[in-house]
């Protein structure tokens, strides 16, 4: 089935579900083909449920600190959900990934699928009185695009050939190609039209300092008082004022002053990342006066062997390291007992993921380890490399790996670095094995971490059969065609001992007694445009 | 004697530039690489595009006279992450370690200069060995053990003072805001405590070292003799005298706490200079590494400065030569 053929609403109808199912993380990208459209304009659910022009600030301490806030100038997960309050993307996804009108009321698709249109809401202004309509989404993505911004995010708008102002309150994105994972970067702030005026007035401090046209105006941000965002009372056009007064975030790099603030009242918030750190998750859930969340995360912590040298060009001692690690000890020890056990490639949280890999593992079995060893010729045991990156947890389990193949008579050198290290250095592919993470939403992370052009992929394989099989699956518009080119690959992974999946964590959120509505994301994140707070 | 000085302290400059300029270089992994670990929706191609961008496939050497260039003009570049120009984010940190910094050594030597005299006084005595054990607390306690114990007992269980944050300038408030003193001053006191503590140990053992070597001179048993007055025998001509060492070993400490205090910046939280760097460490920012590196080596070296000129003010002998 080729995208182009499908009718504009199956389209359509193929991208909200594709958003829906994949929501999570944002960082998602990259085309798996599949179909489908329709007119968009459901409402976003959970605006009617408080009332609007409440008090009460919304104080958030958060483990790390946005780098800038300018939307072409950043990638990290952190600024994203920052500017997602201060600028307003044209679609925006409820707290279960659903893709409802943001700063557009409807859009449809045409041109073979590869013409997106929105028209976008009348009266929309930005927060410094400038309109928000089809000329200024037009330059923010005129000014994405451009080679000298030089922006790190242009990968969330896809294939985009350009934009076509149709009238004030029209305007349609031409693509190269037809665009799944268009809501993925369309539902997020990265996409979302900035003020001209701020940015020509502001020239590098706009990052600083940005103007949108989101439920919240940018009002301060230094480094010892934090961030603080206040409501935005002109937020109508779009949807209903948020109920809180403000919004504040507050960087806490250490973990014990993060929650001692919490306790003492400082913060009444704690979301994004590990800013729940795992260690403190069981103190919390006892608590009663705290509210504790949680969700799946669609991540993956694996062991990666190096298969192009020995001793893991053998399947037999690949198999062997799998059967020697008991992952559900791992996850107690290195996560106190919040994370799932990951049984395939792909995390169980994704659409993609084969539930039959349940069955197709290896279960912990020393002894059977001993003799895979010796059977490969390694009864007197050997010894190994493994490089992992320098997060407490993944140095954890790196040492649970180290004791654990210590068992069957494995001796393993760990090897811990900060990722900006690991990516160079575990390239040269001069170690044993990695312990390899990603935070995707996308099953097309095969692409990625499996095909031998992969940038994450440490195999160091020339596997001509898993290569076609990973392409093939970004270019099956048909799910169930896709889903079984999926199965298929995983199944090969584990049945090959390629990986040797670990946990997939969880993600945390905790408010405070007075903190009302507070709902996790499937990405992790709080929504505190539908927070209010008990007076 | 001060134009050498001045030319040695230029020529450091450029030297601790250029090594930090190559090393940052030679460390694995850069600015995208850091990127592309957290988006793998990045391709190879993504990256080699960025990395050209950002102009990190030009070649060490021209990376450096370009640098060189703008420093000299007083442009330390722009940070790569946060695309602001270096010199604002170190502006905006800068003052909250230099007061922290201040704050610390004032509590230090307000500890060490009484205990250390005391210590030396009462030699052999419970006063020196109740002194000498708290030397050694001070000097084996990790600054961040001190630090979350302090949290726990004087923010979470007393709530007298706050867990971490810094809310603007303290001496700014004692000179412009008197009333606003307090509520700014608080949140220096457990970050300064902590960094203090092995401060006060350190200072306190040398002037009781360096008391004990004075006390034993003869212009001391010679004004003793004379009939001038105890306390001013000792504050006047022994702790002059014994000052000396601590002086140098002050102006070092001083050095040390402005190129910031990463452990403790990070545990309360504060918006510090030596956070800065750490953090454009490991985000690989090579504009705010070298800054900061470079900003840390002009304080240091200005300090060392100063310090003669203490020497030259309280010891008439290094006057005159």
């Amino acid at each position: 089935m080729n995208l182009s053929d499908l009718s504009p609403q199956d389209f359509d109808a193929l991208t909200r579900d594709h958003a829906r199912r994949h929501a999570l993380s944002r960082r998602g990208f990259m085309g798996a083909g599949l179909s489908l459209a329709v007119l968009a304009g459901i409402g976003l659910p959970g605006t009617a449920a408080f009332a609007a022009g409440g008090s009460g600030v919304l104080r958030v301490g958060r483990a790390e600190e946005p780098d800038t806030l300018d939307p072409h100038k950043t990638s990290l997960s952190v600024s994203s959900d920052t500017m997602d309050l201060i600028l307003e993307p044209m679609a925006r996804r409820d707290a279960d990934g659903n893709v409802g009108p943001g700063l557009a009321e409807s859009w449809e698709f045409s041109n073979g699928n590869r013409t997106l249109t929105f028209k976008l809401k009348p009266g929309v202004m930005f927060h410094d009185g400038t309109p928000c309509d089809a000329a200024a989404v037009a330059w923010t993505v005129e000014r994405h695009m451009a080679p000298e911004t030089a922006s790190v995010s242009t990968f969330f708008i896809g294939p985009l050939e350009r934009v076509e102002v149709i009238d004030p309150q029209t305007i349609a994105y031409h693509y190269k190609e037809p665009f799944v994972p268009v809501w993925v970067g369309m539902c997020l702030g990265y996409t979302a039209p900035i003020s001209r005026a701020a940015v020509e007035a502001k020239g590098d401090q706009f990052g600083r300092a940005p103007v949108g046209a989101g439920p919240f105006k940018f009002v301060s941000w230094s480094p010892d008082r934090g961030m603080r965002l206040e409501r935005n009372e002109n937020y109508g056009p779009v949807a209903m004022p948020p109920s809180l007064e403000a919004v504040e975030f507050i960087h806490y790099p250490e973990d014990t002053t993060r929650l001692a603030a919490f306790d003492t009242g400082e913060i009444n918030a704690i979301y994004h990342g590990a800013s729940v750190p795992v260690d403190a998750i069981r103190r919390l859930r006892n608590n009663p006066d705290v509210t504790l969340m949680e969700r799946p995360a669609q991540m993956m912590r694996a062991i990666v062997f190096n298969i192009s040298k020995a001793p893991f060009d053998n399947p037999l001692v690949r198999k062997a390291v799998a059967h020697a690690i008991d992952a559900e000890s791992m996850i107690a020890f290195a996560m106190d007992g919040n994370a799932v056990v990951a049984t395939s490639n792909i995390a169980s949280s994704l659409s993609g993921y084969n539930p039959a890999t349940k069955d197709m593992g290896y279960a912990y079995d020393p002894e059977k380890a001993k003799a895979l060893l010796a059977e490969a010729g390694h009864a007197s045991g050997l010894s190994v490399s493994l490089i992992t990156n320098d997060t407490a947890a993944i140095r954890r389990a790196a040492e649970i790996i180290q004791a654990q193949l210590g068992e069957v008579g494995i001796e393993v050198k760990v090897q811990s670095m900060p990722i900006a290290q690991w990516v160079p250095e575990t390239l040269r592919g001069e170690q044993d094995m990695v312990i390899s993470t990603y935070t995707y939403s996308d099953a097309d992370v095969v692409y990625t971490t499996l095909h031998s052009t992969g940038a994450l992929n440490r195999l160091f394989h020339k596997d001509a059969d898993l290569d076609a099989w990973v392409s093939e699956q970004r270019a099956t518009s048909d799910e169930a065609a896709r889903q079984a080119i999926l199965d298929k690959i995983q199944e090969y992974v584990l049945t090959e001992a390629l990986w040797k999946p670990l946990f997939e964590p969880l993600n945390f959120a905790i408010v405070a007694a007075e903190v009302e509505n507070a709902e996790l994301t499937t990405g992790g994140q709080l929504l505190p445009q539908h927070i209010s707070i008990k007076s | 004697m001060l134009a050498s000085r001045l030319f040695y302290a230029a020529l450091i400059l450029v030297g601790v530039t250029f090594v930090v300029a190559s090393l940052v270089k030679l460390v694995p992994g850069d600015p995208v690489d850091v990127i592309a670990a957290g988006n793998p929706g990045m391709s190879l191609a993504d990256m080699e595009l960025l990395r050209e961008r950002m102009g990190l496939t030009r070649s060490v050497p021209e990376q450096f006279a370009a640098y060189l260039g703008g420093a000299l003009q007083g442009d330390l570049g722009t940070s790569i992450r946060q695309g602001v120009p270096v010199t604002q984010l170190i502006g905006e940190r800068l003052p909250a370690t230099a007061e922290l910094a201040f704050w610390a050594i004032v509590i230090a030597l307000a500890l060490a200069v009484p205990i250390g005299i005391l210590t030396a006084l009462k030699r052999d005595t419970w006063v020196d060995y109740a002194g000498t054990s708290f030397a050694v607390l001070g000097v084996s306690t990790p600054g961040f053990l001190l630090a979350v114990m302090l949290i726990l007992w004087f923010s979470i269980d007393l709530r007298w003072l706050p867990a971490s944050g810094y809310r603007g300038s303290a001496l700014g408030a004692l000179f412009g805001d008197p009333l606003a003193f307090w509520s700014k001053f608080r949140y220096f006191i457990l970050p300064a405590i902590s960094l203090a503590f092995v401060l006060v140990a350190m200072n306190a053992r040398l002037i009781r070292s360096a008391m004990l070597e004075v006390v034993e001179q003869d212009y001391i048993a010679f004004a003793t003799a004379k009939g001038v007055p105890r306390a001013v025998i000792i504050l006047r001509h022994a702790l002059r005298n014994a000052l000396l060492p601590v002086v140098t070993m002050v102006g070092l400490q001083m050095g040390g706490l402005l190129s910031g205090t990463v452990v403790i910046e990070t545990v309360f939280a504060w918006p510090g200079i030596g956070r800065l760097a750490v953090d454009a460490i490991h985000i690989r920012d090579y504009p705010v590494i070298q800054a900061v590196v470079l900003v840390s080596a002009v304080l240091f070296i200005t300090i060392n400065l100063v310090v003669d000129g203490l020497y030259r003010l309280i010891d008439p002998r290094v006057r005159d030569e």
